[in-house]
Parts: C-alpha cells; sequence; structure tokens
C-alpha cells in the first residue's frame, strides 16, 4: 500500500464514520414520500425500566371448566409466547388477585409499536372451527376447534403475494385434520371466525403436515389483528380488560439520559487511555472503536429482539471496554515484537498481529458459545439480551482484527519509522534483548513479508 | 499517570504468580465464608427485610421470582406535579412497616384524575391472612397522608413476573454452555487447560453468587443477564492466559517433566498488562454509570464492578496456577500408566486418562506449587526461560 492510497482509505473510513454518526442522530422528512427518516440510535428501542410502557389488567371470568389455576398458569405462558413472537421481548405477564379477590392477569408491554393494539387484541379472543358442513352453531360440528387444536396463527403470504393467516396445528389437531382431509377428498371444508364464514376451500388432498392458511386478499392489519385473535382464542381462560394505563420508567424519567452521559465520558475516557499508552497505534484503536459503536448501535436499532433494558445498556457499555481489548492484546504483541527483537517496526506490527490473532479468536468463540446458547435456550426474556451480547462479542472481533488492521496498515506507509508515533521502544533491559543468531533467523520472515506488503 | 502505572507494570516482571497460590485460594474461600455467614444469620434472625427461616429472601431473591404486592395510590394532577417528593413521602411510610419498596413508577391514565404512582414490594409474611393485615395497614397510613383523599389508595398481589422458567433455563443454559465451551477449550489448548478453565468459570458463579448476597442485591431478570456478562467476560480473559501458555509448551511438545509453573507464571506475567488495561477499560463506564445513576442504578453496578474485579482476579491468579498443577500431575499419572503398562500390559492407556481429571479438580484450593517442588532431582528439567521461546520458535 502507499501513501496515496493510504490517505484514500482513512479518508473513506473518516467519511464512513462521520455519515453514521450523523445519521444515528438527525431526522429528516424523505423527499417525495409521506414518511420521515428517524436517526437509527433514536429509534433503539428501550424496555419497561428504561422507558416505561403500557399495562393492562385482565380479570379472569370465573367458567365451570374447574382447575382455574392451571389454566391460569397455561395461559400466561401462551401470552408470554405471544407477546414474544410479536416482537414485544421485555414484556412481562404475571398472575395477580384484586381488592375482590377475583384472579386477574397482568400485562406489561414496553412503549414499542403501538402496544395498546395487541393488548386490545388480546382481550378480544376469537374461535376458529373448520367443519364439512355450513352451520349457525359450527362449533357443534367442527372437526377443529381453534382452542384445542391450534398451536400458533401468524401473518404470512398466499401464493400470489396477498396477506393471509397461517395456522399451525398442535400433535392432537394435526391428527385430526390429517384423518379428517384424507377421508373427505373432494367436499369442502368451511372456516369458521368467531362463528363468522371467512372461506370454504376445497379439500384437493390429504394434508398431513398439521399447517394451513386462510386466504382472502386481507391487508397486513386485517391479517395481524385475526391472527393475534385466534391466538389469544386458544387460552384456556376468558380474559376481560379491567384497565389500561401508561407506565413510567421503573429506574425513573432521567435513566436514559444518565446512562447516556456515564457512556460517553466512559467512552471518551478509553479513547484518551488509548491514545496516552499506545500513542499512534492508540489512535487506529480509537477510530475502530468508532466504527464499532456506530455498527452497535446501528444493529440495535435495527434487530427486532434488541429493546435495551438497564442490563442491555450495562452489556453495552461492557462491550465498549471489551472491544479495545483486542486492540490492547494486539499492541501489546506489537510491543514485545519491536522490544524484544531488531524488527522494524511493519513487520513487528505484523507479526504483532499474527501472533495474536488465534488468541482473539479463541477467547471470543468461548464468549460466542455462550451467547448463542442463551440465544437459544434461555427464556423468552433473556433473549433479547443475549442478541446485544452475540451482536457486541461479533463485532468487537471483526473491528479489532480487520479494522484496527486496516487502518494500521495505512498508516504505515505515511510513516514508518517514528518510535515515538508508535509508542514503541527496543527493551533496553540487557536479559531481554536477544542475542546475536536470533535476529538473523528472525529477519527471513520479515523479508518475505516486506514483499507481501 | 499512564507512566507511573507503567512502571509498576513494569515491576510485576518477576512476578511469580505461582508463590501467591496459598493466598490466592485463600480469598475465595474467604468470600464464600463471609456470604453464608451473611445469609445464615439474615435467614435465621429475619432482619433486615428477611423473611424470618426464609433464605431464598436471605439470599435475595426479588420480587421478579417470587411476587409481591402492589401499592397504587391515586393522586391526580399531582403526580406530574410532585412526583419525586410524594413517592419519597409515601416510601418512607410503607418501608416503616418493614417491607423493602422494590421499584415504583407514574401511572397515567385518559383521564388524569385517575394519575397515580404504583409501589412494589415484597411480602414479609407467607402467610394469606398476614399480608392482608398488613397491607391493610399500609394502606390505612398511607391513605392518612392524604387527608383530602379519601379512599385514593388500593393494593393487589402480584405473581411473579420473571417467567417463572428463567432460573431454570438459565441453569441449564449455564450447563450446556459449560460443557460446549469445555469440548472447544479441549480440541483448541489441552484437555487440562480446559478443566482448569471452566473451574475459574464455576469460580466467577459462585463469586458472583456471593457478592450478590453480601451486597444485599435483589436477584431479578435484569440481575441474571448481568451475570451472565460477566461470566462471559472472564473466561475470555482466562483463554487469553492459556493461549501464551499454548504459545510456550508448543516446542516443548512430547518433553518430559515440564516446568508447567513457570510456563504458567510467565504466561500470566506476559498478559498481566493486558488483563489490568481490559479489567479498567470495562469497569469505567459502568463506573460512571454508578455515579450518576440513582439508587437502583447503583445496587445493580456494584455487583457487576465487584464481578468484573471477580472475573480478573479468576484469571490471573487462579487459572494458570491450577492448570500448572493439573498438568503436572496428569502428565505424571499418565507417565505410572505407561510404566505399569510397559511392566503388566494390562491397563489401557485411555482408561486412565478418563480417570485422573477428577483428582485434581477436587483439590482445586489446595496450594498449586506443591507438585513441581517434588519432581525428582535427576530428571533432565526442562528449564524454562525467554531465550528459549525465541529459540525454539518454529515457522
Amino acid at each position: 500500500m502507499n501513501k496515496k492510497k493510504s490517505i484514500i482509505v482513512l479518508s473513506i473510513v473518516a467519511v464512513f464514520i462521520i455519515l453514521m454518526a450523523v445519521f444515528a442522530v438527525v431526522s429528516f422528512p424523505i423527499a417525495g414520500t409521506v414518511y420521515d427518516y428517524n436517526g437509527y440510535a433514536k429509534t433503539i428501542k428501550l424496555g419497561l425500566d428504561m422507558s416505561g410502557g403500557v399495562s393492562a389488567v385482565y380479570e379472569v371470568l370465573p367458567d365451570e371448566y374447574g382447575d382455574l389455576d392451571v389454566r391460569v398458569t397455561g395461559t400466561i405462558s401462551s401470552m408470554q409466547s405471544l407477546l414474544v413472537s410479536k416482537g414485544y421481548t421485555e414484556a412481562t405477564v404475571s398472575k395477580g388477585t384484586n381488592s375482590n379477590g377475583n384472579t386477574t392477569i397482568r400485562v406489561e408491554v414496553p412503549d414499542v409499536d403501538d402496544p395498546e393494539r395487541v393488548l386490545d387484541l388480546i382481550g378480544r379472543p376469537a374461535s376458529l372451527y373448520f367443519t364439512l358442513e355450513q352451520s349457525d352453531n359450527p362449533k357443534s360440528v367442527a372437526f377443529i376447534n381453534g382452542r384445542e387444536h391450534l398451536e400458533t396463527a401468524y401473518v404470512t403470504t398466499d401464493d400470489s403475494g396477498n396477506y393471509a393467516i397461517g395456522l399451525k396445528f398442535n400433535d392432537e389437531g394435526s391428527k385430526a385434520f390429517a384423518t379428517t382431509t384424507s377421508e373427505h377428498v373432494g367436499e369442502t371444508t368451511y372456516i369458521y371466525v368467531d362463528g363468522e364464514l371467512m372461506m370454504s376451500p376445497k379439500i384437493n388432498s390429504a394434508i398431513t403436515n398439521g399447517s394451513a392458511i386462510i386466504t382472502g386478499s386481507y391487508t397486513y392489519d386485517e391479517a395481524y389483528e385475526y391472527a393475534t385473535k385466534l391466538q389469544s382464542g386458544t387460552f384456556g381462560v376468558t380474559l376481560k380488560q379491567t384497565e389500561v394505563r401508561n407506565i413510567s420508567a421503573t429506574l425513573g424519567e432521567n435513566s436514559v439520559k444518565i446512562a447516556l452521559i456515564a457512556g460517553a465520558i466512559g467512552v471518551g475516557l478509553i479513547f484518551l487511555f488509548m491514545i496516552l499508552v499506545y500513542r499512534g497505534l492508540g489512535l487506529a484503536a480509537d477510530i475502530a472503536l468508532c466504527i464499532y459503536i456506530v455498527l452497535l448501535l446501528w444493529f440495535c436499532s435495527v434487530l427486532p429482539w434488541v429493546q435495551l433494558t438497564l442490563p442491555g445498556i450495562a452489556g453495552i457499555l461492557l462491550s465498549i471496554g471489551m472491544a479495545v481489548d483486542g486492540n490492547v492484546i494486539i499492541f501489546e504483541r506489537i510491543k514485545d515484537e519491536y522490544g524484544k527483537t531488531s524488527k522494524p517496526i511493519p513487520s513487528a506490527i505484523k507479526d504483532g498481529f499474527r501472533r495474536s490473532t488465534a488468541a482473539i479468536i479463541d477467547g471470543n468463540v468461548t464468549t460466542l458459545i455462550g451467547a448463542i446458547v442463551l440465544w437459544v435456550l434461555g427464556s423468552s426474556t433473556v433473549v433479547g439480551f443475549a442478541v446485544t451480547l452475540f451482536i457486541g462479542i461479533l463485532l468487537s472481533m471483526v473491528t479489532c482484527l480487520l479494522v484496527t488492521r486496516l487502518i494500521l496498515k495505512c498508516f504505515v506507509p505515511l510513516n514508518s519509522r517514528s518510535e515515538k508515533l508508535y509508542g514503541l521502544k527496543r527493551f533496553e533491559d540487557a536479559s531481554d534483548v536477544v542475542e546475536d543468531e536470533e535476529p538473523q533467523e528472525e529477519s527471513t520472515p520479515v523479508v518475505v513479508e516486506e514483499e507481501e506488503a | 499517570m499512564a507512566k507511573k502505572k507503567g512502571n509498576f507494570l513494569k515491576s510485576m516482571k518477576n512476578f511469580k504468580v505461582s508463590n501467591y497460590s496459598k493466598i490466592t485460594a485463600f480469598v475465595p474461600l474467604v468470600i464464600l465464608l463471609v456470604a453464608i455467614i451473611v445469609v445464615v444469620s439474615l435467614g435465621a434472625t429475619g432482619t433486615g427485610g428477611v423473611r424470618k427461616g426464609s433464605y431464598t429472601d436471605a439470599v435475595g431473591i426479588g420480587i421478579d421470582f417470587e411476587g409481591g404486592t402492589i401499592l397504587t395510590v391515586t393522586l391526580g394532577e399531582e403526580v406530574n406535579t410532585h412526583y419525586e417528593e410524594n413517592a419519597k413521602n409515601i416510601i418512607n411510610t410503607i418501608e416503616s412497616y418493614g417491607v423493602t419498596v422494590s421499584n415504583y413508577q407514574k401511572q397515567t391514565a385518559n383521564n388524569a384524575e385517575q394519575n397515580a404512582i404504583q409501589f412494589r414490594y415484597k411480602n414479609i409474611s407467607n402467610n394469606d391472612d398476614d399480608i392482608n393485615a398488613l397491607n391493610t395497614e399500609i394502606r390505612e397510613a398511607v391513605n392518612d397522608l392524604y387527608p383530602d383523599r379519601p379512599n385514593n389508595v388500593r393494593y393487589e398481589s402480584i405473581g411473579a413476573t420473571a417467567a417463572s422458567d428463567l432460573l431454570n433455563k438459565a441453569g441449564i443454559a449455564l450447563a450446556v454452555s459449560v460443557a460446549l465451551i469445555l469440548i472447544y477449550i479441549i480440541i483448541r489448548f489441552t484437555l487440562m487447560s480446559g478443566f482448569a478453565a471452566i473451574i475459574a468459570l464455576l469460580h466467577d458463579v459462585v463469586i458472583m453468587f456471593c457478592l450478590t448476597a453480601i451486597c444485599r442485591v435483589q436477584i431479578n431478570t435484569a440481575y441474571v443477564a448481568a451475570m451472565i456478562t460477566i461470566i462471559a467476560y472472564s473466561i475470555n480473559n482466562t483463554i487469553i492466559v492459556f493461549d501464551r501458555c499454548r504459545e510456550y509448551l508448543k516446542p516443548l511438545k512430547g518433553q518430559k517433566s515440564i516446568d508447567y509453573t513457570g510456563i504458567g507464571d510467565m504466561a500470566v506475567r506476559d498478559t498481566f498488562t493486558r488483563s489490568v488495561y481490559t479489567t479498567l477499560t470495562t469497569m469505567v463506564t459502568v463506573v460512571f454509570l454508578a455515579i450518576l445513576g440513582g439508587e437502583t442504578i447503583r445496587q445493580f453496578c456494584v455487583p457487576i464492578i465487584l464481578g468484573l474485579v471477580a472475573g480478573f482476579f479468576s484469571s490471573v491468579f487462579l487459572a494458570a496456577p491450577l492448570w500448572a498443577a493439573m498438568s503436572a500431575s496428569f502428565d505424571k499419572t499418565k507417565e505410572k500408566y505407561a510404566k505399569r503398562n510397559e511392566v503388566s500390559y494390562e491397563k489401557k492407556d485411555a482408561e486412565g486418562e478418563e480417570q485422573v481429571p477428577a483428582k485434581p479438580a477436587k483439590n482445586d484450593k489446595a496450594p498449586a506449587p506443591a507438585q513441581p517442588k517434588q519432581k525428582p532431582a535427576n530428571n533432565t528439567v526442562y528449564k524454562y526461560s525467554k531465550k528459549n521461546t525465541q529459540f525454539k520458535k518454529k515457522k
């Protein structure tokens, strides 16, 4: 890489950082459309403890089925998974008792994506019946009953790209569906949602995979509404919404501001620290850190599972500190390589990178394993957190191994000699200086590597 | 300031972590002991908001897991104008009954007259009648604060908000990740590195738990997540140390009586600067969060900061000596089996290998440097020094 090229690369990096930083915070209307662009850092979703949300209380209506406690518990976990599937990973659902002694279910949803709508839909469960004949009372002739047979309902699209309602039956439902459809090939089946005939498709062949879709050129909102209501219809108890309230952040109104200030001070100190300790190398690390921060914010804003709570924010703050870790490992190696041998600076840098790559990858992969396991096996409430952790680790590995290296590669043609610039020193200690033969042994690869560069 | 630290770090040049292993093995034991004393004494006496005889309370299991009471105080417009004052006032009243308010928040409705503040606290009894009696008392007392708003206080019981399976699943996730990490380390490093790293990891889990109990932090969903981060970073630190060990071991492959302790000491020395720097950079933002944040945030940050220190401690002071001791005794046992096999051809090597690890693992807290000292003097001991690494380095 020559001087000209490295200046170009550095400028591109600078422009990228500046643009990403600007787009993080500005908002403007997009020309020619009705939409506004909102800075991605501003659209990062926050959890209940940081920004509050909406709470709703549902009273469990008494019925004749008995065993209410068990069914309430089942309903709570179904509600939890319904909310998670709709993207509200930080929502909480809990059982309570109100002042009249009735069992209640309290749902609290962070303030993202119009939570009131979901809470409203949960309170209006829909029934689903599949029958072989038209009837005013489809329940009596149904071979599929949503309450017993449906596992989940979701928004999907049909063959022509229209929105449709996808249905997935549970084991029992799949069996019933397979038996009936195989016995009645060629006949018509009727699908009722909330007592209303939605469609009457012909059974072309036996359906054994336990899934079906309801089509009918819906808008996305309609399909979403039906799917959510059908899912609510699988709950084991009947719910009545008794209260909806906005709730404020449990950590106090200004917790986001405090986190931002603490983050800014911390990051500032890290920047300063790296430059003071490693000078030119530190500067490269700081540039890489800028890229790390903007990318991390972007991912947090884009990924649907991420709703930052206090631990999520603490995780991000920790991961910023951890992101320089890779750089510290590399730079300590470079110092070692330079101090103990008589290598020139460029090859010391190169060897420093080469010899620390394995350590960085191994260290981060073990941590990644933990994050992935948590993502897959952890309960729904820690999924958002596991995703944040995963992105943080992966990005920090990529930035220190690729970005820092790229930037240092650009620095070298600009100045390849100044010990002061790179903060490097030959060790004075006699025991550390390598004896005569060794520099020669070391110098062979050096030549080769310079040719490569 | 940076310069001063540099000098200090330089003075670490001759630092041998194995010389201190008696002391360093002692530290986690002390923390464990203190935690047990705290939990047992609080649980037995029932002080400090802990139900008598309830050890889950004493450990600090929070309202997220066990549920409690929500007290809603309707204050109308005043919620917006004098939020903090009212909240403080009411909390003082509630807490005079011996319960601890875990959080409070504004509750706003379309009709501003219905605006309220809600408080959550854990019940301090298991008996429903007692809970109701106490809650009624609290309701009356809080109601008395607002003579011009009769009947503005109501309470509801609330169940666990944390998914009931949170801790179970966290436990399963921990077990699975330990297994996977172990496999990965064994593939990339050695068998003994794997076991030493896992012991260091389990040490972190236990110590985090102890620190939680000692600091009286309520364990909630947020806290479980934070613990996981700390543990993840600590294993990362340990791996960096083991990477150096691996590097120094490479030219010695197949040698007998390797000076593992010496290698471990050198690896720790080489990575010490990095360990200190990294701990500082990860800690600095959380420290500021603790300084600037309110009480709840601080309660959350303090154990994280202590956890980072614990992670630093385990990867610098425990992992390498542990690895050295385990590797040395592993080699010895292997040798013994090899010798026995030469004579009698009876036992399969592989079988022996499987049984070895358990032994040093149990002796985890025992003085580590004991083994290398027992080395027979006559054997050709490969004395390790930095020169040799340079010389032996292969392409």
